[in-house]
């Protein structure tokens, strides 16, 4: 029993030593942002402002940045999951043929390091009069998280029994309906898990808005961020924080919402086979 | 449930107002078709301040002109280059590198501008060293250069008396400089006898103003032109990267953290060179307008503590200086959609006042002749264009031939193996060779 | 299901149907994959037997050039280094750092306080939550030679030490380990919470220590989530590039240049765009002879 105690509060102590360790590079971030005359130390303001907010919330380029940076992967989410929900749906539940190597070649695909494309992708933009249209970045950024969305939401799908759908087939009702009305009220765990992913990988990429866009006020805020951070980043620190407590927002107010659809999403598919 | 349903309706909320945003943005690009209203500039964003007031006037000049102001940031080469490929992103106005202005137009990038300057008074008021540096292989006119600058040896006067060396110091060869970063360091451990710029994070820098500053005093080139070879010559290479070990690898130059740092530039004029850090530095003469007023780090005093002077030949051999020069130059793309007014418009940029303009804000070397003699110009505070116009005759310029980037790349990591130590000299002569040999092939290669 | 097999006539007409609608299901994805994603990987194909330049005579004048890229790429000792640094980056800051470290923090907070889990898995998952470019900046900051780490050893008398120069493999590794080990602890705890209680409390009655059971329990029952998470993690540490160009750009001397950020300095610094989807076309082969490895790992141990 008294073994069991000490190993019990030893996990306790790691735990907490790992949050603590997890946490660190993280506080200067929110601290320095309110920092008057902030450096790269972790180091409780002597001068609490605001102004490293107001500085970059005021700027209209940051403003039109943002609502690019919405545009492009809050469009990306939705279709990303909605086109991935329809096309995990025979996937995994038609006995089609050559499936398993269909879903072997989408597995691949998620291998692809976007960077690796981005010339031919550029070049096909080119000829498809793309280029500088945030319609066409999206239309891209959708395509280039579909395998991985693909592949976790049919995942998800095997989890959710067919006897269900069986029952709504013999009442008649169509594929799509069945889809919409029996699947995705269970799949939801799931849909929000695949729209978590897709949006913070979006939101961070900066490589792909930075070649295929041109006209500043197309530039999403990963792009503005990143080149801040290249011109000022070693001199406006208390601005570089405040700018980047701006741009992660998004990200923890959509985990917020879904972080327990999250966890359940995971139990479904923790079933998941290769 | 009420968390999903705020969510969903956040959601559906702001993908409505962005596809509206979006189809706003969308909208805007229609006016580039119309009446041609809208005159694309696109330019390396650290010139922000230039364009902005060129943007004014041009605007002030010809009511119903919207110059739209595209600035670039991080490789704007490539970026520059990407946009060029389409008529629907290429700038009306480009501004061009000299040593990849002649790689752009064997690409196809750029317009011709030679019925535009040959009709156009002003032209002969630019100097003609730099239209070299803007004619293509075809002996067309591809760019109109604003810019262009020299590169030689900074030095801290203050530091140097109290090292012991006399002052104004006069280098005659690469040892004297070496000897006298020795004092400064046997003097002054906390200072930098020496910066050169080493590392691949300090890109093209690394290759111009440190490698081909020295190499070219060795009395050799890496390129020849009328063999349309590139050159290896071990003896030269063997001095030029025993110099940038000796400097790195005995304490006379930075820590190679502090060398790696990409800012390294910025923070040498911001903080080192006004706080005693640093003895010496080889780089262009424009460092100093970065100490004039308006500018982040003001000090208006600094040419009491720093002076420019040429950089010496290896032995102090005839023509007993040398340094490099780079050079920027406009350009209209074949794909622009506004040849005309960019003509117009890159006629405003170069002209007297704004050339003057220019100049004063950047600490750049004006490329007309007329401004050249301007007292103005010459009297400028916290300027030393006298000495930068003095150094002009020695210098040198880089290769532009298609291959160059890539080789230049391939200098940086040479330079950098030295610095760090991981490579001695004469291996990095090894590595240079076997890298130019992959990038241009055997083929052409002379040895010398 | 069964009675279909009886009617091999309707069954074809039905499979039919199937195919149709499943056709009509997969349309939009489909359409863009092919356009978006299969084509570019075509064009990379055929790039990379060719000199495609950003500029220079070779922009406008295409031409093939067979195995070239490749050759020079088996030539060029920064092939290698990178080669080895991916594997390097993949294997310590992917397979081992997030996957043990995941497995870990599943494993220590199963059966903890409620409240404590939450805080606890709260702070790592804003790792996770962190976009990668601000992980960067962070990190940056953090590892700096005047950052908080270095004031922190100063507070215990240590010298102070450029991480980032230092140490860069060591940097970056720490810093992907930090965003990704989170997908790692909730796929476990998932996978742990899946496991009946009553099974490890007979082991325990049968006196089975906490690593026997670790070993003889736990870790078979969850091997399809280890392989699923294997699989996730691999391909997404290959195609790392944001944090290691924003981090460190590659360097110094290369030693975090991955092929990722190789193929972004021949492309996009040295204009060599034939050069670089050569080294696109290797990043993608090996993403897929490791997922078939795994694969054939799986199946072996069914």
């Amino acid at each position: 029993m008294k073994n069991k105690k000490t190993s019990s509060a030893l996990a306790y102590i790691v735990l907490t030593l790992i949050a603590i360790i997890f946490v660190i590079p993280l506080l200067w971030v929110f601290v320095a942002s309110f920092d008057a005359n902030a450096t790269q130390v972790l180091k409780m303001p002597e001068h609490f402002t605001l102004t490293n907010y107001q500085e970059v919330i005021t700027d209209r380029g940051n403003q039109q940045a943002f609502l690019n940076g919405l545009f492009l992967s809050g469009g990306q989410t939705i279709l990303v999951v909605l086109f991935s929900l329809l096309a995990a749906y025979p996937l995994s539940r038609f006995p089609l043929k050559n499936k398993q190597k269909l879903l072997m070649t989408i597995l691949f695909m998620t291998s692809l390091p976007i960077t690796a494309v981005m010339v031919p992708v550029y070049q096909l933009f080119t000829f498809f009069n793309l280029t500088d249209s945030l319609v066409g970045t999206l239309l891209f950024l959708t395509a280039s998280s579909l395998p991985f969305g693909i592949w976790m939401m049919k995942n998800f799908m095997d989890g959710v029994p067919i006897e269900l759908e069986e029952s709504a087939w013999i009442d008649g009702a169509s594929k799509l309906s069945t889809l919409y009305k029996v699947i995705v009220p269970l799949m939801k765990s799931g849909m929000y898990t695949v729209a978590i992913f897709t949006f913070i990988g979006s939101w961070g990429n900066f490589f792909v808005p930075y070649i295929l866009l041109s006209s500043p006020k197309k530039l999403p805020a990963s792009v503005t961020l990143f080149q801040f951070f290249g011109q000022y980043g070693y001199a406006a620190y208390g601005q570089l924080a405040a700018y980047s407590v701006l741009y992660m927002l998004p990200t923890f107010i959509l985990y917020y919402f879904s972080q327990n659809h999250m966890s359940k999403g995971f139990n479904m598919g923790g079933a998941a086979k290769g | 449930m009420n968390k999903q349903k705020t969510l969903i309706g956040l959601l559906i909320g702001s993908a409505l107002l962005l596809a509206a945003c979006g189809g706003g943005s969308g909208s805007d690009q229609q006016d580039n078709t119309e009446g041609g209203k809208v005159l694309q500039v696109s330019y390396p964003s650290w010139w922000e301040d230039w364009f902005k007031d060129l943007e004014k006037d041009f605007e002030a000049a010809n009511e119903g002109v919207d110059v739209e102001l595209i600035p670039l940031y991080d490789d704007t080469t490539t970026k520059q280059a990407i946009m060029m490929q389409s008529k629907d992103t290429a700038p009306d106005v480009a501004i061009e590198d000299t040593f990849i202005l002649n790689s752009d137009v064997n690409a196809g990038y750029l317009s011709s501008l030679d019925d535009f300057v040959n009709n156009w008074d002003d032209w002969s008021n630019i100097e003609e060293t730099t239209k070299e540096g803007v004619k293509g292989e075809d002996g067309s006119i591809y760019g109109v250069p604003f810019s262009t600058d020299v590169q030689g040896l900074w030095y801290d006067k203050k530091i140097f008396d109290q090292a012991g060396i006399s002052v104004p110091f006069e280098p005659t060869n690469w040892q004297d400089i070496l000897d006298a970063a020795e004092k400064v360091h046997a003097a002054n451990k906390e200072t930098i006898p020496l910066f050169l710029y080493a590392t691949k994070s300090t890109g093209e820098a690394t290759s111009m103003r440190t490698f081909q500053v020295l190499y070219s005093g060795t009395g050799s080139e890496l390129y020849d032109w009328e063999a349309g070879k590139w050159v290896i010559d071990e003896n030269a290479l063997t001095d030029t990267f025993t110099f940038i070990q000796d400097v790195y690898q005995n304490d006379l130059g930075p820590s190679m953290s502090v060398a790696s740092n990409s800012q390294i530039g910025t923070m040498l004029a911001e903080d080192y060179m006004q706080n005693g850090g640093v003895a010496m530095v080889i780089d262009g003469n424009w460092v100093s307008g970065s100490w004039r007023e308006g500018r982040a780090k003001p000090w208006l005093d600094a040419l009491d503590t720093w002076d420019f002077i040429p950089f010496p030949t290896q032995t102090g051999k005839d023509p007993k200086y040398t340094s490099m020069s780079g050079g920027w130059a406009f350009s209209i793309p074949k794909q622009a959609d506004n040849k005309a007014l960019a003509e117009k418009f890159i006629q405003m940029a170069v002209d007297e006042e704004h050339q003057l303009g220019y100049v004063t804000q950047t600490g750049d070397m004006t490329v007309r002749t007329d401004v050249a003699k301007n007292e103005e110009y010459l009297n400028q505070p916290v300027s030393n264009y006298k000495e930068a116009g003095e150094i002009l005759q020695y210098s040198h310029f880089r290769p532009a031939v298609d291959d160059y980037p890539t080789v230049s790349t391939h200098i940086q990591e040479v330079v950098e193996s030295v610095a760090s130590g991981n490579a001695t000299p004469e291996q990095a002569v090894k590595a240079y060779h076997a890298g130019l040999e992959r990038i241009v092939g055997a083929d052409n290669i002379m040895k010398k | 299901m069964q009675n279909h097999q009886n009617r091999p006539q309707k069954r074809k007409t039905k499979n039919r149907q199937m195919f149709k609608q499943a056709a009509w299901f997969l349309t939009p994805s489909l359409l863009l994959l092919l356009i978006f994603f299969i084509g570019p990987i075509i064009m990379t194909l055929f790039f990379s037997f060719t000199n495609l330049s950003l500029t220079g005579v070779a922009a406008q004048n295409i031409q093939f050039v067979g195995f070239q890229n490749f050759v020079q790429l088996f030539k060029d000792p920064k092939f290698f280094s990178s080669f080895k640094n991916t594997l390097i980056f993949l294997l310590f800051s992917g397979i081992i750092g997030q996957q043990v470290l995941g497995f870990l923090l599943a494993v220590l907070m199963k059966n903890k306080h409620k409240a404590f889990r939450k805080i606890v898995g709260g702070t790592v998952m804003a790792g996770w939550v962190t976009p990668e470019l601000i992980v960067a900046i962070i990190f940056v900051s953090f590892l700096h030679d005047g950052g908080t780490l270095n004031r922190f050893m100063a507070g215990l008398q240590l010298q102070p030490i450029s991480w980032l120069f230092t140490f860069p493999m060591v940097s970056v590794v720490v810093a992907n380990i930090w965003q990704g080990s989170a997908l790692s602890m909730l796929m476990f705890q998932s996978a742990l919470d899946g496991i009946p209680n009553d099974i490890e409390d007979a082991a325990k009655i049968d006196g089975a220590t906490a690593w026997q059971r670790m070993w003889k329990i736990t870790i078979p029952m969850i091997k399809s989530t280890i392989f699923t998470n294997l699989v996730i993690i691999t391909l997404s540490t290959l195609g790392v590039f944001t944090l290691l160009y924003t981090m460190t750009g590659g360097g110094p001397s290369g030693a975090t240049s991955t092929l990722p950020v190789l193929m972004y300095e021949q492309a996009f610094v040295n204009y060599q765009l034939g050069y670089g989807t050569a080294i696109s076309l290797i990043i993608l082969g090996i993403g897929i002879i490791l997922s078939l490895g795994y694969i054939r790992l799986l199946k072996t141990e069914d």
